[in-house]
């Protein structure tokens, strides 16, 4: 499955975790409802019509956030990771992120680019994967 | 923005995707004298933007399409927050007013003249 052809579906979808360890990171995310007739290859999607799965990136070697290069770990650091826009172009995954809150923790109003780059970028798809849903 | 209201609901446009439609959402939004743009200034540059109704303080979200893309990231739209959400399974507001979860086809709106699909 070639993950960058359906990433225009992550629109309103949901960067669900990020896992950053060494130079390895694994980003759990959630499209929105997708219409089977949108997918180009059989997919499973998950109980609520979203495709869901893990993007792994492996030999990073460059993260920007919001224009400066992250030197610690890149963190998930608000309940809610809306995705407004999500592309992969050859080895870079370009996000950006509405991150949001949930009672009782204090609203927020963050957006934010993130932009990785990496050796390898490959989806495994989970269509069980939990997704607060 | 309830007092505009002439027509809500949904319909079934030519591929068979259902669209919930809303005739008080404003073609366009900067230029509607009762919408104060809040937008956050870097989401502003990428095409997402918030306005809230001066009048009853109600706040919308509004989506600038890209276009060449499928979905409705290709589309103008709107989302209505949820006041009172307290999680993403009821984040946003369908098009009666009911909670509905992030991402989900319902808590896409447009105002009827913008409907259409590729």
């Amino acid at each position: 499955m070639n993950i960058s052809n359906y990433t225009a579906f992550f629109h309103d979808g949901s960067l669900l975790e990020i896992k950053h360890e060494n130079d390895k990171i694994i980003l759990s995310m959630s499209s929105a409802e997708m219409d089977e007739e949108d997918l180009k290859e059989p997919i499973e999607l998950s109980n609520n019509d979203r495709i869901v799965g893990k993007l792994h990136i492996e030999g990073v070697k460059n993260i920007i956030v919001d224009d400066e290069r992250l030197e610690e770990s890149l963190q998930k650091e608000y309940d809610d990771g809306q995705i407004f826009h999500f592309e992969i172009v050859n080895n870079k995954v370009n996000l950006e992120i509405i991150w949001g809150n949930y009672p009782p923790n204090p609203e927020v109003d963050v957006f934010s680019e993130i932009a990785i780059e990496g050796e390898k970028i490959y989806w495994e798809n989970i269509p069980d994967l939990e997704d607060g849903l | 923005m309830g007092k505009h209201s002439r027509f809500r609901g949904r319909i079934i446009d030519c591929r068979g995707k259902i669209k919930t439609v809303i005739s008080e959402l404003p073609i366009n939004p900067f230029k509607d004298p009762r919408l104060e743009d809040i937008t956050h200034p870097k989401a502003k540059g990428r095409g997402h933007y918030q306005f809230k109704d001066r009048e009853t303080g109600q706040i919308i979200e509004y989506d600038k399409g890209r276009p060449n893309k499928p979905g409705h990231g290709a589309h103008d739209h709107y989302h209505r927050p949820n006041p009172n959400s307290t999680g993403k399974y009821d984040e946003y507001l369908d098009g009666a007013g009911r909670p509905v979860p992030d991402g989900s086809e319902a808590s896409h709106l447009y105002p009827p003249e913008s409907v259409w699909w590729k």
